[in-house]
């Protein structure tokens, strides 16, 4: 006899802690966004007031900017660099593990790790970067102060980490292209740069967009990278949606201008995920 | 033919080691330096002079600037058990719940938890803080634990694999007089394991490497997370400090994770894999 409460019984527990911890905070975080809230004191409606403060502050302007060029920096390269490993790491040739762990590997490691890495080798004064460039006659730089390499930076780093996700993706991609189809265009004379651009990319055209997608989203997220290598800086060229978010709640206890840009942030993505499935997805071969 | 499939075939090997050598430079830098004299740091050696411990007796027998590395591994450790256990226990019944029963709602709850899904994370800080201040939990690990534990991904994980499961291994049980929780408990969960060691594995990762919200709700030394601790000592850094300490104290916290990583370096593939939803 199947019962009617057991489904309801099993998912109590869950649903307990999805609405405390997770959709109720999400609505009020929706909510404080119309206030003046502070961490303490009375909390004052504003209406649409933190969004008007907001939209017609150049300050905020400037961070949007800021997310797009991070974005820009950030989703072509990965997207370029995970497909371009995924093809040398497909297939089985010998040591193909060893390399595989190592390409994978950085998706494990801490942001406060890498970005203390980081930081070190590119230091002003000890960084053994400059010190390997002057090798090949490059002047040394002080990456992390200078608007510009600030940012391409912080995007290395995050391609760093997150492309053995990608890879991951693409390399289940490219198990489920057929092998006969390369024996084929094999046969046809066709070069292995041909086969690339012809077979292997529209193939994976689903899997570019997911993983276009997923970059897109995550790249407006971007934050753990940004507080360990610039703080936002130098003069706020780093200074993203997520890091600006954390500097008005966390560092001003502004929590209802906070929230508001929570709001914006989660409206971008909404917006640029429908477009890309919108206009990558139907064109799907 | 045969000769260019090698050629191919080297150029493919040079290409792998060249950025291989790249990709893992940043770890290898952190392990070579955090055995070096500070000295061989700041006067920029290419390669240590000579071999030490000292970085890490002091790592791990002293509190730099009030922060003990060995118990920001065990708040780190006692964090990621219980999410782990935590988050099994929350979503195999409920993710079992959604795949294979039939009941008023169920499409608009999975829905919705879904949804929520989409959200960046970042939105709900000033809330969650605000409900951990009324909770009395700000600066505990219980504060750092409860909001891990609603994620999605398990429920979306389980859910893909319960649905899985033929329906007459049901029936069967039905007919040999098989209970609901009998069911749930003595035939989908057995036939859940893999599914759970992944979702174990990629709780554990997660759970370890959290990163904003732990530093939200965390203020003094002694309550920080592996991770929080090293931006923390990070914060303070400067070159004339002594960098090779801080080298030393990165990998100690990293070394529990890449001995995970490649302990369990097949069921993360396998975590990451369906969730591209790709058959």
């Amino acid at each position: 006899m199947r019962s009617k409460v057991f489904p309801y019984l099993l998912l109590a527990p869950y649903l307990i802690f999805f609405v405390v911890f997770l959709a109720y905070p999400i609505l009020r975080g929706g909510y404080m966004s119309f206030f003046d809230w502070g961490i303490l004191g009375p909390k004052e409606y504003l209406g649409l007031g933190n969004y008007i403060d907001l939209f017609s502050d150049d300050r905020f302007w400037r961070v949007l900017g800021n997310s797009f060029v991070f974005m820009l920096l950030y989703v072509p390269p990965v997207i370029i660099v995970s497909m371009f490993l995924a093809v040398l790491l497909h297939g089985f040739i010998p040591g193909i593990g060893i390399f595989r762990s190592i390409f994978f590997l950085p998706m494990v490691i801490n942001v406060s790790v890498s970005a203390i890495a980081i930081k070190w080798l590119m230091d002003p004064q000890i960084g053994l970067l400059n010190r390997f460039l002057d090798i090949f006659g490059i002047a040394p730089q002080t990456w992390l102060n200078q608007q510009g390499w600030a940012m391409f930076v912080v995007s290395l780093v995050v391609i760093w980490s997150s492309s053995g996700f990608n890879i991951i993706i693409f390399l289940a991609g490219l198990e489920n292209i057929s092998k006969e189809i390369y024996e084929a265009a094999e046969v046809d004379g066709s070069t292995p740069f041909t086969t690339f651009f012809r077979i292997t990319i529209p193939l994976l055209r689903p899997v570019i967009l997911l993983v276009t997608v997923l970059s897109v989203i995550g790249s407006l997220q971007v934050f753990g990278e940004i507080f360990m290598l610039t703080g936002g800086g130098p003069f706020g060229s780093t200074t993203v949606l997520a890091y600006y978010l954390y500097e008005q709640g966390f560092n001003n206890f502004e929590f209802g201008l906070a929230a508001a840009v929570g709001v914006v942030m989660t409206g971008i993505i909404a917006v640029l995920t429908f477009i890309q499935f919108r206009f990558l997805g139907e064109r799907e071969v | 033919m045969f000769r260019t499939r090698t050629a191919s075939l080297t150029t493919r090997y040079i290409v792998l080691i060249v950025l291989g050598l790249i990709w893992v430079s940043p770890l290898l830098a952190i392990f070579i330096f955090s055995f070096a004299p500070n000295q061989d740091i700041l006067r920029m050696e290419i390669f240590p002079t000579s071999f030490t411990l000292d970085h890490y007796t002091t790592v791990l027998t002293t509190n730099m600037r009030g922060v003990s590395i060995p118990s920001s591994l065990v708040n780190s450790t006692i964090i990621v058990v219980i999410q782990v256990l935590g988050i099994l226990i929350l979503d195999t019944p409920a993710a079992y719940a959604l795949a294979r029963s039939k009941f008023a709602g169920r499409e608009l709850i999975f829905g919705l938890i879904l949804m929520t899904m989409m959200m960046p994370g970042h939105i709900i800080l000033m809330s969650l803080y605000e409900l951990m201040a009324n909770m009395s939990l700000v600066n505990t690990i219980p504060g750092i634990i409860l909001p891990g534990l609603p994620r999605v991904i398990g429920i979306f994980l389980l859910r893909q694999f319960f649905r899985q499961i033929p329906d007459e291994l049901e029936y069967a049980a039905r007919v040999d007089g098989a209970s609901d929780w009998q069911i749930f408990l003595r035939v989908m969960v057995p036939l859940a394991r893999p599914a759970l060691a992944t979702l174990t594995v990629i709780t554990v990762l997660y759970s370890w490497n959290n990163f904003l919200w732990p530093l939200v709700i965390i203020n003094t030394p002694e309550m920080m997370t592996a991770p929080i601790a090293m931006a923390y000592l990070n914060s303070g850094t400067n070159s004339t400090q002594n960098y090779a300490d801080l080298l030393a104290a990165a990998f100690v916290t990293t070394l529990p994770v890449i001995l995970f990583f490649f302990v369990a370096q097949d069921r993360i593939v396998q975590g990451i894999s369906p969730t591209s939803g790709i058959k």
